[in-house]
């Protein structure tokens, strides 16, 4: 690490390499990440911009993380997912934050992906003395092309059960 | 929560939950599982669980007895069945034992009704008679997956609160657990972000 200049808020040895042919793939501690300057971001504070020295991989402080490649505020982001869970629609979640229905779709949708991620790598080997099985019904809207043209204005429900289960 | 599937038709669910539910198990551990009156569940963990049980030659006359197939002795599996009338109204709940010896007192789904509601309650997607309710399977899906992760790491749980011992010289006379520390999988609460923003590389 250098002597000289202001010192580093960040840890390299934190940083793992997210190319999977990379030897080092997600190992960290390795000596192998590099950081390769910044870019600017929306909310004004530049982020990291790192480099694989093995593979030659630059990647990003936000890659891997649901933040990568979105162009809105962190806190926006968060903010719109504290909702989403706590039982807002998705229109709700649009109004409120003033954004687009799509782009809060399009955040349920990666949010979702990390939440899925993050659940199987840790919850798994459980110890349980327990489990249960149930089902829970719900409706999903259905609408059939055919139908829609004939009777334009009826709706079609289909009931779907939702089994799950807990400990 | 370890798993939840959605689909149209509830039995043909019933392995493919089990699959993915054992999944989040230790190999080896046999757990008690308890469900409902459906009997899918059942012959789902049947077809998972089951030995050929072997009828060696008698020497006496007639046909040999077919081996068959018949479920682990260390399966455990007990049901909670509802008797309905005709109006569909219970007139009686009872418990039986399907697979194994388990105490009546151990069959109960109890917890996993408690926790239907508390989805209902917490996605609006669920609610009774709202019109919030979800348009597409994937929306449904993909928040169902937000909630599970949600609600393992980051919301803490009443029921899970561990009384912090006199003495130590804190504020606080409760610590807050999530189901995922509960288990010891987590030291801490995870906050939304720290949550949002764990690495994942998958051959970890």
């Amino acid at each position: 690490m250098a002597k000289r200049g202001r010192r580093r808020t960040y840890k390299l040895k934190h940083e793992a390499c997210p190319n999977p042919q990379c030897p080092f793939y997600g190992k960290t501690g390795k000596g192998n990440i590099v950081s390769n300057g910044t870019y600017p971001t929306k909310e004004g504070t530049p982020d990291r911009r790192f480099l694989c020295k093995q593979c030659g991989q630059p990647f990003c402080s936000r890659a891997g993380t649901v933040f990568y490649d979105l162009r809105s505020p962190e806190e926006k982001v968060l903010m719109a997912i504290k909702l989403l869970v706590k039982g807002m629609p998705l229109r709700g979640v649009a109004e409120v934050l003033e954004v687009k229905l799509d782009t809060v779709r399009h955040w349920l949708k990666v949010a979702a992906e990390q939440s899925e991620k993050v659940d199987a790598l840790l919850m798994k080997e459980l110890k349980v003395s327990r489990v249960e099985l149930d089902a829970l019904w719900s409706f999903v809207k259905k609408k059939s092309l055919r139908q829609r043209a004939i009777l334009w204005r009826a709706k079609f429900g289909s009931a779907l059960p939702l089994p799950k289960n807990i400990v | 929560m370890l798993s939840f599937m959605i689909d149209g038709l509830e039995p043909s669910l019933a392995a493919p939950l089990v699959d993915r539910t054992e999944k989040r198990l230790r190999k080896g551990s046999w757990p008690v599982w308890v469900s409902d009156g459906m009997n899918a569940y059942g012959e789902a963990l049947k077809g998972r669980h089951c030995i050929l049980q072997m009828y060696p030659r008698t020497g006496k006359r007639g046909r040999p007895r077919r081996d068959k197939l018949v479920a682990c002795p260390q399966l455990r599996y007990g049901q909670v069945v509802k008797e309905r009338d005709e109006r569909h109204r219970v007139i009686r709940v009872f418990k039986r034992c399907r697979d194994g010896d388990i105490p009546l007192h151990k069959i109960s789904t109890v917890y996993i009704e408690r926790h239907n509601l508390t989805l209902r309650h917490e996605n609006r997607r669920l609610t009774r008679k709202t019109i919030a309710f979800s348009k597409k399977v994937e929306g449904l899906g993909d928040q169902l997956f937000l909630y599970q992760g949600y609600y393992n790491f980051v919301r803490p749980h009443r029921g899970l609160k561990r009384r912090i011992p006199a003495g130590n010289h804190t504020l606080q006379k409760w610590q807050r657990r999530t189901p995922a520390l509960a288990a010891k999988l987590t030291d801490h609460v995870w906050s939304l972000k720290e949550f949002m923003t764990k690495k994942v590389f998958i051959n970890d």
